[in-house]
């Protein structure tokens, strides 16, 4: 008679199961007395050359400077967000920072339960009521989208620019309506149009709607769409125009054609978060982020080939403009009207 | 370029990777295997082509590797689905997932790229660098949009006009009939399905090196899915199919058209669901018009 109700292979691997299991946890809680633990957990996969690249940066930038030991995780289906959360947490994790708009209702429900537990959510809509241990961070995404309005009125000769986006949220019309602001200010007479790939990931899309756009002489576009943004720099670069996006590694992919970039400092968003979540003087509640704080910054790409005088009117008052967010003598209106 | 040049242009370029997968699908159809890898398929075509591509310095040994990828994998389809009687819809999706998470995990693992990665190689187009004039309008069309006419006939004589077309229906429509008659279905559907496999590895080749030159992790976006949309919209013929693809083709150029022409008189949100719209009407039309001639 066999005293146990498994067989020797499946016993063995129970076994060993639970060994790994036991290891696991041990390791886990050395690394909490180690130091404080801080975990990245992104919405969107990595190798986006855009956000979730800029804060691993930031997350590798955090470890070395303050000491903490970091992971970085990928949770892209919505059903899994709660289930991370809520492990990380009971694993005593000491921060946790995850990214975008869906994050912020989980954090919220999630977050009163585990008060030894930061919570910090990246790019969301601010919580209803506040919560002691959580912080939500926005960006002033207008600031970008006007910042490339003006650049995009003093380099258009047709006088057609165009805004492209993932999708229509609130946001993206108010990049839209900021980046006509601006190019108005310029060129009264200047038409400007918006069209939505409706997705952040058909870059053949992305590339087939600008194709269009350029056709129609448009020659100059602000693309904002994630990894869209990849078909609209490769449509500027086929047909030789001028495209503005917001993120620096887009570059190297036309650098003779995108001619400005207007992009979030994500790692320094990181580091200003993990520094507050370390702080004793923690700070929670909503915090906007921009030219101000210094999480937008510009580049002009020296690669850029386009008119010589208009390259120089529209670098300098693009550098103007920006002086002039800093000093808070221009402040861009967030303004979700869905005009055109 | 005109506005109904790049229309035409748009239609053309987003429908021919639809009418790629969804013609090869066909014969797997044809055998009686609703093929749901055909997305992932496209995707490993796709990631093939710019990776083999890239390395190589060539487009053509690129698109070679796809298509040789994809028939390994549609072979590993073929065992699951016929030596281990996995269910074909179950096996398809595992194959998809397979695909999704294989091609990011080998950029990662190969070319210490995430997200995407960019080709140095791209399909020719015969005729470019022409700016006006009748020539413009399709200088910016690939060497796969040119050849894919041929493609649809030879797909379509390959259905109906020959013994292995024939055969796949037999399987596909009467198993025990085409067994009784000596048909060895285990080697027709095999066959069906590699067929299959090499138009999925030119569709995919046709988005990340001839629509673009760059390859971004999940870039069929649905496309295979769209491409069985298209076979059965087009009754399962392949001349059929090919105008549902261009239908496809159209809609998503009608889209993009009437957004840039949009004036504001129209709501957005109405803009931008009107191509859905207009696939739904079409397609139930067509379907309330076939189901009338089956009547009569």
């Amino acid at each position: 008679m066999n005293p146990s109700p498994f067989k020797p292979k499946v016993r063995c691997s129970l076994i060993g199961a639970i060994a790994i299991a036991l290891c696991t946890t041990s390791f886990s809680t050395s690394v909490n007395a180690a130091g404080e633990s801080v975990v990245l957990v992104a919405t969107q996969k990595a190798g986006d050359r855009g956000p979730i690249d800029g804060l691993i940066d930031g997350l590798e930038q955090a470890e070395a400077e303050f000491g903490v030991k970091t992971r970085f995780l990928e949770a892209l289906d919505p059903a899994t967000y709660e289930t991370t959360l809520r492990t990380l947490a009971n694993r005593g994790t000491d921060v946790v920072i995850t990214t975008f708009f869906a994050m912020g209702a989980t954090v919220q429900a999630l977050a009163p339960e585990f008060p030894d537990t930061k919570f910090v959510v990246i790019v969301a809509a601010p919580h209803d009521q506040e919560v002691p241990n959580a912080r939500v961070v926005g960006y002033k995404t207008q600031e970008n989208a006007y910042l490339s309005g003006t650049f995009a009125g003093y380099m258009s000769a047709t006088g057609k620019i165009a805004h492209i986006a993932g999708v229509p949220l609130p946001f993206a019309w108010a990049d839209y309506n900021a980046m006509t602001l601006a190019a108005e200010a310029i060129n009264p007479d200047i038409e400007t149009s918006v069209a939505f790939v409706q997705s952040f990931e058909d870059p053949v899309k992305g590339r087939e709607i600008a194709a269009s756009l350029y056709s129609q002489g448009v020659d100059a576009i602000y693309t904002g769409a994630a990894a869209s943004d990849i078909g609209v720099v490769e449509a500027a670069s086929e047909s030789g125009n001028l495209v503005i996006a917001a993120s620096p590694p887009l570059i190297d992919q036309a650098p003779e054609n995108v001619g400005f970039i207007a992009s979030f400092e994500w790692a320094r968003t990181l580091m200003i978060e993990v520094e507050n979540a370390l702080s004793d003087e923690f700070q929670s509640g909503f915090r906007l982020g921009g030219v101000d704080s210094g999480e937008i910054v510009m580049t002009f790409p020296d690669s850029f080939v386009g008119d010589a005088d208009r390259k120089t009117a529209a670098k300098t008052a693009t550098q103007a403009a920006y002086v002039a967010m800093q000093n808070g003598e221009l402040i861009v209106p967030y303004d979700t009207t869905e005009n055109n | 370029m005109e506005l109904i040049d790049q229309f035409v242009v748009t239609m053309l370029r987003s429908s021919t990777p639809i009418i790629l997968a969804a013609v090869a699908g066909l014969f797997a159809i044809r055998a009686g295997v609703f093929h749901l890898g055909m997305e992932g398929l496209m995707l490993a075509g796709a990631f093939t082509a710019v990776a083999v591509g890239t390395v190589a310095g060539s487009v053509w040994i690129g698109l070679a590797a796809a298509i040789v990828v994809c028939l390994v994998l549609s072979v590993l389809y073929w065992i699951l689905i016929d030596k281990f009687r996995a269910d074909t819809v179950i096996a398809g999706l595992g194959l998809t997932a397979l695909c999704v998470g294989g091609t990011a995990f080998l950029m990662q693992a190969i070319f210490n790229q995430r997200g995407s990665m960019q080709s140095s190689v791209r399909l020719p187009r015969p005729v470019s660098g022409v700016n006006d004039g009748l020539l413009a309008f399709v200088s910016e069309l690939s060497v796969m949009t040119w050849v894919l006419p041929i493609l649809v006939v030879l797909g379509w004589i390959l259905l109906t006009r020959s013994h292995l077309g024939l055969q796949i229906a037999a399987v596909g429509e009467y198993p025990y009939g085409a067994e009784a008659s000596g048909v060895n279905q285990s080697r027709v559907r095999l066959h069906a399905i590699l067929i299959t496999g090499v138009g999925c590895a030119l569709a995919g080749a046709q988005l990340s090196v001839g629509d673009l030159s760059a390859f971004t992790e999940n870039m069929t976006n649905g496309r295979g899915f769209i491409a069985l949309a298209a076979m059965l919209f087009g009754a399962r013929s392949p001349l059929y199919t090919a105008l549902a693809g261009l239908f496809f083709g159209f809609a998503d150029a009608f889209g993009i058209l009437i957004q840039i022409r949009a004036d504001g008189s129209i709501p957005r949100q109405f803009v931008l669901m009107a191509p859905f719209v207009i696939t739904i009407v079409i397609v139930a039309l067509s379907s309330s018009i076939g189901r009338r001639r089956r009547r009569f």
